[in-house]
């Protein structure tokens, strides 16, 4: 009982301790989530007394958890329109930013012919393609802009499997589907490392197809107050994260 | 407000393949379990019974890799019929079939732990074989068990969420269950059609429920 009672204390004592640094809790769009490590990397370097902690998913899926109640500090968004719709349901404290812009690719593991460009959609060697959910997830709706903008979308639609965020739009990519529309940070972890070769594997989508993915953040009111959110959002706009976006194939806002 | 009821479609579809298939396939098993005195019974009972308690996220991982094109099942399925497993129809049956056998089988297994042994052995010894009694004796006779199992196993078909997200791929009128529909409708903010496809959700499962329970009322009077 003894025994018990001090190993209780002593995880106790671990948890707490584990506690005193302070953490900002970041809800963010799943297209980020390669670049975690090296963003958390990059804001501990600069603030040490704090730690960031993300929770990934479709923007469409934050927005309406935040909307509900959900405690985040933070949310970054995979565009604008999402983050907006936090500043007007009078969540945010003051306007959205723009911290990268995102853009997309078209990944496969098979040996297609990606020279086709989206045209290999229609080939009869692709019997599935993956895209996330355009009504919730941005690179979800700028590949079904793309692809309605190149004459493709009807055609090919038949073959769609659809994937709830961008995360599981590589995951169908890697696994059961032929192709998939993902964001080009994707090339940077570690799974699709071996896939890492343009013109083979992947191909940029021409940006002219779609309107750009400017993805913003919003500091959410509920937050205005914690320090260590304050100096995630300033963070954000810093050099320093600004060369981690850019190190993972990210644009310039 | 537009309401799409090909989910519903879908999901009854799919909730009436489960259920067909587990009837058939657990009847024998359940027969095997509650009969067989063999120590191997309980540990493939406690094998296919592991959905129970296991998360649909394990089992969807697992099927995801088995089911793709390039796992072992899915390779197999595509040489066979010539059509691929994943994010297919027939790859949902498949992933509900193995999260809902638990409920078919110890259903059944009550229904015919509950037949006397007394009619058993009358059976046998006015010469029917095993199969004979098992159609005109024991099924009969575990009417409750029976239904229990049909109706757990088509509801708990049509609830099923986290492996359909994770091995369906959302395909309208394919793979889009209802389940499925009312998690997009939320995810995109579209209360209204979230709401009616819930209120149909929560009757249509409350009159298979109280059903169930009316049946076993009745058994037990008698």
């Amino acid at each position: 009982m003894k025994r018990l009672v001090c190993l209780a204390l002593a995880l106790c004592l671990c948890c707490s301790i584990a506690a005193a640094q302070e953490k900002v809790s970041v809800a963010a769009a799943a297209n980020l989530s390669a670049v975690k490590d090296e963003l958390s990397a990059a804001f501990a370097k600069k603030y040490p007394q704090y730690a960031a902690e993300f929770t990934f998913g479709s923007s469409g899926t934050l927005v309406t958890q935040i909307k509900n109640g959900a405690p985040f500090q933070v949310f970054m968004s995979a565009d604008r329109g999402f983050a907006q719709a936090l500043v007007d349901a009078k969540l945010a404290s003051g306007e959205s930013a723009v911290y990268a812009v995102g853009k997309l690719i078209l990944l496969t593991t098979k040996d297609l012919d990606l020279g086709k460009g989206l045209a290999v959609l229609k080939d009869p060697a692709v019997a599935q393609w993956a895209n996330c959910n355009p009504e919730t997830a941005p690179y979800g709706r700028a590949a079904v802009e793309a692809l309605t903008k190149a004459g493709l979308y009807d055609a090919v639609k038949p073959k769609l499997v659809s994937a709830q965020n961008v995360s599981q739009a590589l995951q169908f990519t890697l696994t059961g589907a032929d192709l998939g529309f993902v964001n080009k940070s994707a090339l940077y972890s570690k799974e699709v490392k071996p896939y890492d070769k343009e013109g083979k594997y992947w191909i940029e989508v021409d940006p002219r197809l779609y309107a750009p993915i400017e993805q913003a953040f919003v500091l959410l009111k509920s937050a205005e107050a914690s320090k260590v959110a304050t100096a995630f959002s300033s963070f954000l706009a810093s050099a320093e994260a600004q060369a981690v976006f850019a190190a993972y194939g990210y644009g310039k806002p | 407000m537009s309401l799409d009821f090909a989910p519903f479609l879908v999901s009854a579809r799919l909730a009436a393949w489960v259920t067909g298939i587990l009837l058939c396939l657990c009847f024998p098993l359940a027969w095997l379990f509650s009969r067989s005195r063999g120590r191997w019974a309980i540990w493939v009972e406690s094998l296919v019974c592991l959905p129970l308690v296991l998360s649909p996220t394990v089992l969807g991982f697992y099927l995801l890799v088995f089911i793709s094109p390039r796992g072992p099942l899915g390779s197999a399925f595509q040489s066979l019929f010539g059509s691929r497993l994943a994010f297919s129809f027939a790859g949902i049956v498949l992933g509900e079939c193995v999260s809902s056998l638990p409920f078919m089988l110890t259903a059944l297994k009550t229904g015919i732990a509950g037949v006397p042994e007394a009619l058993f052995e009358a059976s046998y010894s006015l010469g029917k074989g095993r199969l004979e009694t098992a159609f005109r004796v024991v099924l009969p006779n575990m009417r409750s068990g029976l239904f229990a199992g049909l109706v757990t196993t088509f509801a708990h078909a049509i609830g099923e969420f986290g492996i359909v997200l994770m091995i369906g791929g959302s395909i309208p009128g394919v793979t889009k269950t209802v389940s499925i529909a009312v998690y997009e409708r939320v995810e995109a903010l579209d209360f209204a059609n979230a709401q009616v496809y819930s209120i149909i959700l929560v009757v249509a499962s409350y009159v298979g429920i109280f059903m169930l329970n009316n049946l076993k009322r009745r058994e037990g009077r008698r």
